[in-house]
């Protein structure tokens, strides 16, 4: 008795539809997000994003994220950043071998008082 | 004339000469043992707050590392399984490290601690570094470095203080 796959479709094509599945899911989580006080004046965003990229899972240190600040308050230098959004994500480029982290904040840059 | 020959035998190359398992051996080794003496670093959660652009480009930057030691028990069950040959000995360290598993279900980040307030100093060491001056663009970071069976379960705090 055929199987339905080899009743209904060639086995390469069966291959490269699972193939194509197994890549395209699951390419990216989010591990955690976060959100302080949003302010009335919105009218300027500023955006900030480190990026790690690991092969075999191998990472020392997380220092990737330390400036993350620096380059927010460059963006807004005379004023103040509120309304912070924090996005922390892992990507699968190819399972067990290639993944990174993605840690992405953005928030409003509000005039200094 | 079988002398002969075998005295005009093409000498082996090194790489040959190697036997296929120590080399494969030699080679994860290698791959292995800079991960383990290093320890992979596990960032679970990372927040930036509200930033004061000024006291964080004329400020002083300051970082704080809070840590304990976290023990993995199911790794610590398969190094005791490992230790021992006896069948008996072994169902029974299974046994163990599945009835610690059921009181340690749930959601979680990293291995257990044995001290639950241990990043309750946060805000005091916060304090510390910056007694008279306002404390701004604060990153908190909760990471694991990871070793067999124990790790660092690390949270770490960058800001920026501006003295008054």
């Amino acid at each position: 008795m055929k199987t339905f796959h080899k009743a209904f479709l060639p086995s390469w094509a069966f291959i490269a539809i699972m193939g194509l599945l197994v890549l395209q899911s699951g390419c990216v989580h989010l591990q955690s997000l976060s959100q302080t006080s949003i302010p009335a004046e919105r009218s300027k965003m500023v955006r900030a994003e480190a990026h790690r990229f690991y092969f075999l899972f191998l990472n020392f240190n997380n220092d990737y994220v330390n400036d993350m600040v620096e380059q927010l308050a460059n963006q807004c230098p005379k004023g103040q950043v509120k309304g912070v959004l924090t996005k922390h994500e892992g990507i699968t480029y190819f399972p067990i071998i290639a993944h990174a982290t993605r840690v992405e904040a953005r928030g409003y840059c509000v005039a200094g008082q | 004339m079988r002398h002969q020959r075998a005295l005009f035998r093409r000498p082996k190359s090194f790489f040959l000469s190697v036997p296929w398992t120590s080399a494969l051996s030699g080679l994860l080794l290698g791959l292995t043992l800079p991960t383990i003496l290093v320890g992979c670093a596990i960032m679970h959660h990372t927040q930036v707050g509200e930033i004061d652009s000024q006291a964080v480009l004329k400020g002083r930057r300051f970082e704080i590392l809070i840590s304990e030691t976290g023990v993995n028990f199911d790794e610590v069950a398969q190094v005791g399984k490992a230790l021992t040959q006896h069948q008996k000995t072994r169902d029974d360290i299974g046994g163990v490290a599945g009835l610690i598993a059921l009181f340690q279900m749930g959601p979680r980040t990293g291995n257990q601690v044995f001290s639950p307030v241990y990043a309750d100093k946060a805000f005091d060491l916060i304090r510390k570094e910056c007694p008279r001056g306002t404390v701004s663009g604060l990153v908190s970071i909760r990471e694991t470095a990871k070793y067999p069976v124990v790790s660092g379960e690390i949270v770490k705090i960058i800001g920026y203080c501006r003295e008054t």
